[in-house]
């Protein structure tokens, strides 16, 4: 799998491809972390993913948390068939796209 | 695990839930279309049913469900309350009260059950509930087959939940949660999924090979829960899969909800957006988690009950109101605190103490003269009093509490003689001391009773003599120169002198020609054996009688008396120190010895002058500004050497509406006791009411006021004549009156 960073001005973009598994977590991790360091807004694009693992699912949320927790934004896009399906699978499309619905973290600052 | 705290715990909870069960009923007897009276026993029975049922008393969920029907169609206004519905809840609630009784004791409620009237009652419930068939709910709980009766209610909802909780290192196996919820939707309808990012930690803290995130997974599917099952099979190792059947009893989603490691509210709102439960089935069983929360102290009680299968135990009905209900009830049960009153004891003895060492570390500062020292010191001395009435206000109870008891008993009683009687309650926020509260209970009972019994009379005689109805009781309570009158007043036909005197010369008690004054007849009544001729209730058995009552008020050091106008009515007034432990006292000096006085106790003090000072044959009396006041001696009644040359003082004191005066030596001042009790043997001395120790380390006599003020007025003194001489003389300078 590879992940490409493109910064432009206060946004960033990952872009994701290839098959995505656990031993490409931990750099995706630290990508994240950096991206939202240092930018309003993080875009991560999954055109190129096959499908999300419970790996990389669970750092999804946790930027997507961290991302609330700070005030920026942090948004999925073209998102492939597969990787939509377990999104819905697990009921966490819409929080991605908006205010986190589940009840899961109460204190969670809700952004759009 | 041992269970008995938390049954004892169940016990004074239902305990509480039944008094305020029965008060509604009360009320609901005079105002039958009060709402919020009709909730109250509602949800009374409600939760002592669900709680009951966590314990296994099956028999008290089965009578609670039946109390609970009629209960429902009332508050759905199927039915009215009415005066047979009434009774049958009140003797419900009493049932009640025995079997919780009962299973506090004896950990179980088996027998209570099989008697007889058990079995009628509930049928009069079912009856008034209008329940037509004969099963009676007692059968079911008999049965010992594990699997219930479902004559509870279940979740409306026709999926399954699935709760996959994974260990942390899952991933490192190789196995992905996900690709069994995959698996899973072949066995049918993914309905709703929900993940719980509760466990996920800030992004930076993530350790990508450990699994953190949770499902609670609603399902629709024909299989049965083997298959279900099978479709995690491979996950089982590292993960915690529970699974509930469609339609589970409520009971169950409660005990899944305490077994999971998330936050209980959360993890309902969770089942209530999934659409397994509905708010109200979520409700009703939160309602239920908070009780049980506040019953037990360590262990989350669900632990020993979590059972996939399902325990068999009857179910909480889904008929409570909103979460936010359930929040204000938690609110308010987090206003009150239970202590162990072994602890509040020890705390009021280390206060002691303190103030013990206080008054000593007082004195000598006082000596030392150092300013700065004296400052802090009466700061200290002022924090210390208030730590002093601060703990000892904690074991003060208001006895408008005990009060309230009453009105179910003016009920039973007047309904059992046919007699209309209102019972007034003034006062009722007067606080005592907890345990003379306890103690004052049974005597106050007993004067009740003999009011409404002996003093009230019939209604058609009261309305022949043009009185209302509607007789009148009344409690009172209020607090007096130290100490608390409590007054049980009725305003029915008083006490008959003529009869009391008869008696009294039957017994021997009081000679025909004997010159008698009307309080003196008044209290042959709390002579042994008098009253139990006269009591026509059902009190035999319970050894109390008006001397026994007396015995109880005198064992608290308290007094009773009676005032009765014949058609009129009647007034026992009751007289009880406020039993403190510490007090504020005036320390005062007789010879060598100190003696201390209640301040609360203490009017003036005056100066020994020969223009007040008279005396008449029988009795002595100080003039004082144009009244009169008898007075004794301290030194003459305690036998000690008055001091030489010392100028004395009158101590002016009171005790309910009776003045006396002491005379002292000295005069110390204000002084903070700690009432130590007298030894065994030093109990039967008159005058003396306690000893504490002085800041010197000395003894001192806390003196028995109202002991000393009866006997001021009656005194026989002509053995006396001579200490008169010898005060004479001593008498000095014009009075200078230090008021209180």
């Amino acid at each position: 799998m590879s992940i490409q960073l493109m910064q432009q001005a206060k946004q960033s973009e990952l872009l994701l491809s290839g098959e995505l598994s656990i031993y490409d977590v931990a750099e995706l991790k630290s990508a994240l972390s950096a991206a939202l360091a240092a930018s309003e807004t993080v875009e991560i694009n999954l055109s190129g993913v096959d499908d999300l693992d419970s790996a990389i699912l669970q750092v999804l949320v946790a930027a997507k948390l961290q991302a609330d927790r700070d005030g920026r934004q942090l948004r999925l896009t073209d998102q492939g068939e597969a990787s939509k399906n377990t999104l819905e699978l697990t009921g966490l499309t819409s929080f991605f796209d908006g205010p986190i619905e589940q009840s899961a973290q109460p204190s969670s600052p809700l952004q759009h | 695990m041992d269970l008995t705290q938390a049954l004892q715990a169940f016990f004074a909870e239902s305990d509480e839930l039944l008094l305020q069960m029965e008060e509604a009923l009360l009320v609901l007897e005079q105002q039958p279309s009060d709402a919020t009276a009709l909730n109250a026993v509602f949800r009374a029975a409600h939760t002592i049913k669900g709680s009951a049922g966590l314990f296994g008393l099956d028999r008290i969920v089965a009578f609670a469900h039946c109390a609970e029907s009629l209960l429902d169609k009332l508050r759905h206004g199927e039915l009215t309350f009415n005066p047979e519905i009434a009774a049958t809840l009140l003797a419900s609630c009493d049932r009640l009260k025995e079997m919780t009784a009962q299973a506090a004791e004896q950990g179980n409620d088996s027998t209570l059950a099989d008697a007889p009237e058990h079995g009628e009652l509930m049928r009069r419930l079912e009856q008034l509930a209008g329940i037509a068939h004969a099963v009676p709910m007692v059968a079911s709980a008999l049965l010992p087959v594990p699997i219930e009766v479902l004559d509870g209610e279940t979740a409306t909802s026709d999926c399954w939940l699935i709760s996959i909780r994974v260990d942390p290192d899952i991933l490192q196996h190789g196995l992905d949660p996900l690709s069994f919820i995959r698996y899973l939707s072949k066995l049918g309808q993914i309905m709703h999924v929900t993940t719980l990012t509760t466990h996920v930690p800030p992004l930076d803290a993530l350790d990508p090979e450990r699994c953190y995130l949770a499902y609670e997974i609603v399902f629709r599917s024909d299989a049965d829960k083997a298959q279900i099952e099978s479709a995690f099979e491979f996950m089982m190792e590292v993960a915690t899969v529970r699974i509930l059947p469609p339609h589970s009893l409520l009971d169950d989603y409660i005990r899944l909800i305490e077994a999971l490691p998330e936050d209980n509210l959360m993890l309902g709102e969770i089942l209530i957006a999934s659409g397994v439960l509905t708010e109200q089935e979520l409700a009703a069983g939160l309602a239920h988690q908070s009780m049980q929360q506040a019953a037990q102290q360590h262990e989350p009680l669900g632990q020993i009950l979590v059972n996939e299968q399902g325990v068999p135990q009857p179910v909480v009905d889904a008929a409570l109101a909103k979460q936010q209900q359930v929040r204000d009830r938690k609110a308010m049960e987090n206003r009150f605190i239970r202590v162990d009153s072994l602890k509040l004891e020890h705390l009021i003895n280390l206060v002691g103490e303190l103030v013990i060492a206080g008054a000593s570390a007082n004195l000598a500062v006082r000596h030392g003269e150092k300013a700065g020292l004296q400052e802090s010191m009466s700061v200290v001395l002022r924090l210390m009093e208030e730590i002093r009435d601060s703990a000892l206000r904690l074991r003060m109870v208001e006895i408008g509490d005990t009060f309230q008891r009453f009105q179910r008993v003016v009920r039973d009683v007047s309904h059992e003689l046919g007699k209309d009687i209102e019972l007034d309650i003034q006062g009722g926020e007067t606080e005592l001391d907890k345990t003379v509260v306890e103690k004052i209970n049974d005597p106050l009972l007993h004067l009740v009773r003999n009011a409404i019994d002996h003093g009230i009379e019939p209604v058609d005689v009261r309305l022949a003599r043009g009185k209302p109805a509607r007789a009148k009781l009344t409690l009172s309570a209020k607090h007096e120169s130290g100490s608390i009158l409590i007054q049980v007043s009725d305003d029915g036909g008083g006490l008959d002198r003529e009869r009391i005197l008869k008696r009294a010369i039957e017994r021997g008690i009081a000679r025909p020609d004997q010159a008698l004054k009307d309080s003196d007849i008044n209290n042959f009544i709390f002579e042994a054996g008098f009253s139990t001729a006269e009591a026509v209730t059902n009190l035999s058995g319970r050894g109390v009688g008006m001397d026994v009552v007396k015995k109880n008020i005198t064992a608290l050091r308290g007094s009773i008396d009676l005032d009765t106008k014949p058609g009129i009515g009647t007034t026992v007034r009751i007289r009880l120190p406020l039993t403190l432990a510490i007090i504020d006292g005036f320390m005062v000096g007789v010879g060598d010895a100190s003696f201390v006085l209640p301040l609360d106790t203490v009017l003036e003090c005056v100066d020994m002058n020969d223009q007040i000072f008279q005396r008449d044959s029988h009795t002595r009396y100080i003039h004082l500004r144009g009244e009169t006041l008898p007075y004794l001696a301290l030194s003459e009644f305690f036998g000690i050497e008055p001091q030489q040359g010392s100028r004395r003082s009158v101590v002016v004191v009171q005790y309910g509406d009776r003045k006396a005066g002491l005379v002292v030596d000295r005069l110390y001042g204000e002084y903070q006791t700690v009432i130590k009790p007298l030894g065994s043997l030093f109990q039967h001395l008159r005058g003396i009411a306690g000893s504490t120790i002085l800041g010197n380390g000395t003894v001192g006599l806390i003196v028995d006021v109202p002991a000393l003020v009866d006997l001021a007025m009656k005194r026989e003194n002509a053995d006396l004549d001579r200490q008169d001489a010898r005060f004479a003389k001593v008498l000095a300078t014009p009075p200078m009156s230090f008021v209180k």
